[in-house]
C-alpha cells in the first residue's frame, strides 16, 4: 500500500509523512514533479497527494501526466488554492479528489481511505479511534485487540461513523448506509440503534463516544477523560 | 463651499452686458448727432432743452370752470422764460383749429401761415430770426388738459436741460429695450439648462458609483465639449482608483493565501500531537485563525469583480454543513450545539461561500459564548432567516449597535480580532440582507441574519 505525497514546503511533508506513518501507510515524498515522476516510473503507488503549487511547476501538468502514464493510481489535490475554478481545473485534469488547505487530519486520512477502497487497492491498515481498531477489508472490529461481534445494522452504524471519526456524520448520510433503500423507517430507528451500539462499545471498554449532533447527525471521537 | 447657478450667471452676466452696451450706444450717439456725424437725426445743442421746456409747458395747462383749457405759466416755465428770451409757446386741441388762452399770439400767427398743412410732427425754424440756432418743435403730448399739441419755439441749451433730456429719453429707450433683454434672458436660460442636462445624467450615474461597481465608467455620449476635460478627467481617476482597489484585493487576496500554509502546517501540528492538556485550546485557537483568514480570502474573493451575490442557495443544507463542521471543536470544548429547520429546503440569493462564512462567524462568537454544558442553537427559518443562539453573558443594549463596527470588542480581555461581526455586516450588504442581535429569553444573545428569499 503505497502513498506518493508530492509537497514542496518542507514542514508540511514532515508533519503528513508523519501522520501517514502514524496510521499505518507506507509514503514517499517528492518535492518536485521532476522528482515525483521518477518517484513514479520506479514504484507502483495506489495513491498520490498532490500539492497545486510546486517550484518546477503546476501540480495540474504532473495530475495529467500520471494520468496518462499510470491511470490506476489515484490522485488527490491538496492545495490552498481553493476557489470553484481551481478546484474545476484540477478535477478537468485527472484528479480523483480534492482538499483545501488547512485541513483536518482526520479528514485527509478518510480521504485518504475513501479513495482507496474506490481503487480497489486492498490491504488497507485498521483505523483505529480509542481501543477500538476497524480492519477495512474485513470489517472486523477489535477492542485492544480483542474481536468483538456486532449485528448486521450495527457494524454498519459503526462502519460509518468510524470512517468519519472526528467529524460529523449527517444523518440522512447514517440512514442510507445502514438501512439502504428501505422505506417505512420510524423516525426514531436510528436513535434507538445508536442507543444499542453505545451500550454494546461501553460494555466492551472501546474508549470511544458517540456524540449526538441534534439536527445534524452524529459524531464519533475517542471518549474524553 | 457655495455653489452657484451657471444658468442666472449667464443670464446675469448677458442682461448687465446688455445693458451697458445699450447705454454706452445711446449716449455715443449724443455726440454723433451734435457733430453732423448723423445727419439724419439732425440735432444741434439747443435740442437738448427741447423736451424740458415742452413738458414745462404741459404742466402749465389748467382748465376753467367751464372747463376750457388754458396756460397758466407755473413757476418753472417763468424761470425757463426768463432763461431763454426768444422763447415762445403754444398749444392746441388735436384739430389745431384754435389756441389755448395764454398762446403766443406771434408764433400761433406764424403757423397760421402754413395754411393747409396739418403736422402732427415736426421741428421747424423761422426766416429771418435772431440767430440761426433757435429752432421750434411741435409734438403731440398727453397731458392734464387731454391730448394736445404743443408748439415750442426759441429754447436754447441750458446744463440742467441735460438731466432731462436724459430722464426723458431713456424711458423710451427702456421700451425698447426691456423686451430684447427680457427674450435674450429667456434663451440664455433654456440654452444653458438644456446644455446642462448632459451633466446631471453623468453627476446622477456618478453617484451610483462605488467600491463594488468602481469598474464602471460615466458615458461621454452627450457631454459638451466644453466639460468633456472634467468628466474623462473623472473617470480617469476612477480608473486609477480602481487599479488601486484590485492592486489592494490582490494583496489582501496572495496575504490571506500565503498564511494558509503555515496555519495548515499549525493545524497538522497540533493535530499529530499526542494528548496534552492545551491541545482544545490550540485546536481552538488554530480555528480561530483558519476562519480569519478564510473570511480575508472571502472578502477579497467577493469584491473582485464577478463575485456573484446572486446564486440560488440552499439554506438548510448550508448552514448545517457549517454547523456540522464545528462540531468536533463544540464536543472537545464540552458544549453542544443544535441545528433546527421547520422545513427541509430553504432556498435563498446568495453567494454559498459568503454565507457558510457569516454563519462560520456567528457560530463561532457564539461558541466562545456559551457556557460548558451548555447548547448553542443554530435555527433556520422558512422565510430566508438563520438565528444564532447562546446562553452567555448576552450583549449590553447600549452595545448593540457598535458590535457591527469594525476591530469592537465587548472588552480588551474578550479575544478574538473584532473583525468578524464587521465582516458579517459587510458580507450581509453585498447580499442585502440584515444581521441584527437580540437578548435571547432566559440570557444571552441570538444574532439573527435575513437574507433575501429565492
Amino acid at each position: 500500500m503505497q502513498i506518493l505525497l508530492v509537497e514542496d514546503e518542507p514542514e508540511m511533508a514532515r508533519l503528513i509523512m508523519e501522520c501517514l506513518s502514524q496510521s499505518g501507510f507506507d509514503a514517499d515524498h517528492a518535492a518536485t514533479i521532476g522528482k515525483a515522476r521518477e518517484l513514479i516510473g520506479a514504484h507502483s503507488y495506489s495513491l498520490a497527494l498532490i500539492d497545486r503549487r510546486l517550484p518546477d511547476g503546476d501540480g495540474v501538468s504532473l495530475i495529467e501526466n500520471i494520468r496518462r502514464t499510470h491511470s490506476g493510481v489515484r490522485m488527490l489535490m491538496l492545495t490552498a488554492l481553493d476557489s470553484v475554478s481551481d478546484k474545476i481545473m484540477g478535477l478537468d485534469a485527472g484528479a480523483d479528489d480534492y482538499l483545501a488547505k488547512p485541513f483536518d487530519r482526520d479528514e485527509l486520512l478518510a480521504r485518504i481511505r475513501a479513495n482507496l477502497r474506490r481503487s480497489g487497492a486492498g490491504a488497507q491498515p485498521p483505523v483505529t479511534v480509542g481501543a477500538l481498531s476497524f480492519h477495512v477489508e474485513s470489517r472486523e472490529i477489535f477492542v485492544s485487540g480483542r474481536p468483538i461481534m456486532f449485528h448486521r445494522r450495527e457494524l454498519a452504524l459503526i462502519e460509518s461513523l468510524v470512517r468519519r471519526q472526528g467529524r460529523a456524520t449527517l444523518r440522512e448520510t447514517l440512514v442510507e448506509e445502514v438501512y439502504g433503500g428501505e422505506c417505512e423507517l420510524q423516525s426514531n430507528a436510528l436513535d434507538a440503534l445508536v442507543s444499542r451500539l453505545r451500550r454494546h462499545l461501553n460494555d466492551n471498554d472501546a474508549g470511544v463516544a458517540i456524540h449526538p449532533i441534534r439536527g445534524v447527525g452524529y459524531m464519533l471521537t475517542k471518549s474524553m477523560p | 463651499m457655495k455653489s452657484f447657478s451657471l444658468s442666472s450667471r449667464l443670464v446675469g452676466y448677458l442682461l448687465v452686458g446688455q445693458l451697458i452696451v445699450y447705454v454706452i450706444i445711446w449716449i455715443l450717439n449724443i455726440p454723433l448727432s451734435l457733430t453732423g456725424i448723423r445727419v439724419d437725426l439732425d440735432m444741434i445743442r439747443n435740442d437738448l432743452a427741447e423736451n424740458s421746456v415742452r413738458a414745462q409747458v404741459a404742466a402749465s395747462l389748467r382748465r376753467t370752470a367751464d372747463g376750457v383749457p388754458y396756460i397758466e405759466p407755473t413757476e418753472a416755465l417763468r424761470e425757463k422764460a426768463a432763461q431763454n428770451p426768444h422763447l415762445k409757446y403754444a398749444v392746441f386741441d388735436l384739430t389745431q383749429t384754435m389756441a389755448f388762452q395764454g398762446s403766443s399770439p406771434e408764433l400761433v400767427g406764424q403757423l397760421r401761415k402754413m395754411g393747409e398743412i396739418k403736422a402732427f410732427l415736426m421741428n421747424f425754424t423761422f426766416e429771418g430770426a435772431p440767430d440761426s440756432d433757435l429752432r421750434g418743435a411741435l409734438t403731440k403730448v398727453d397731458t392734464s388738459a387731454g391730448r394736445v399739441i404743443i408748439v415750442t419755439y426759441g429754447y436754447q441749451f441750458h446744463w440742467d436741460d441735460l438731466i432731462y433730456f436724459f430722464r426723458d429719453n431713456a424711458w423710451d429707450n427702456f421700451i425698447y429695450f426691456v423686451p430684447v433683454a427680457a427674450a435674450a434672458a429667456a434663451i440664455a436660460w433654456v440654452a444653458a439648462t438644456r446644455g446642462l442636462s448632459p451633466l446631471r445624467d453623468a453627476a446622477a450615474h456618478a453617484s451610483r458609483i462605488d467600491m463594488n461597481s468602481i469598474d464602471q465608467r460615466i458615458p461621454l455620449e452627450g457631454i459638451p465639449a466644453e466639460t468633456m476635460p472634467l468628466v474623462e478627467a473623472v473617470n480617469a481617476a476612477l480608473a486609477r482608483l480602481d487599479a488601486g482597489a484590485a492592486r489592494q484585493r490582490r494583496f489582501a487576496a496572495n496575504a490571506a493565501h500565503e498564511l494558509r500554509t503555515p496555519v495548515a502546517i499549525l493545524r497538522t501540528r497540533i493535530d499529530a500531537l499526542s494528548d496534552v492538556p492545551y491541545k482544545t485550546n490550540l485546536k481552538r485557537d488554530v480555528r480561530r485563525i483558519q476562519t480569519i483568514v478564510d473570511q480575508l480570502l472571502i472578502a477579497a474573493r467577493l469584491n473582485e469583480h464577478g463575485g456573484t451575490m446572486d446564486g440560488i442557495v440552499d439554506l438548510v443544507t448550508t448552514i448545517r454543513t457549517v454547523v456540522a463542521d464545528y462540531a468536533p471543536l463544540v464536543v472537545e470544548n464540552k458544549k453542544h450545539i443544535e441545528f433546527e429547520s421547520p422545513v427541509p429546503s430553504v432556498r435563498v440569493r446568495g453567494n454559498r461561500q459568503a454565507l457558510e462564512c457569516i454563519a462560520a462567524n456567528l457560530i463561532d462568537n457564539a461558541l466562545r459564548a456559551e457556557p460548558e454544558g451548555k447548547s448553542v442553537l443554530v435555527r433556520v427559518g422558512p422565510g430566508g432567516t438563520v438565528d444564532v443562539v447562546d446562553h452567555g453573558a448576552g450583549i449590553p443594549k447600549d452595545s448593540r449597535d457598535r458590535i457591527f463596527e469594525p476591530f469592537w470588542r465587548g472588552s480588551e480581555t474578550s479575544p478574538g480580532t473584532g473583525l468578524g461581526l464587521a465582516i458579517v455586516k459587510e458580507l450581509l450588504d453585498l447580499h442585502k440582507g440584515r444581521v441584527s442581535v437580540v437578548e435571547t429569553p432566559g440570557g444571552g444573545a441570538t444574532f439573527r441574519v435575513t437574507l433575501t428569499p429565492a
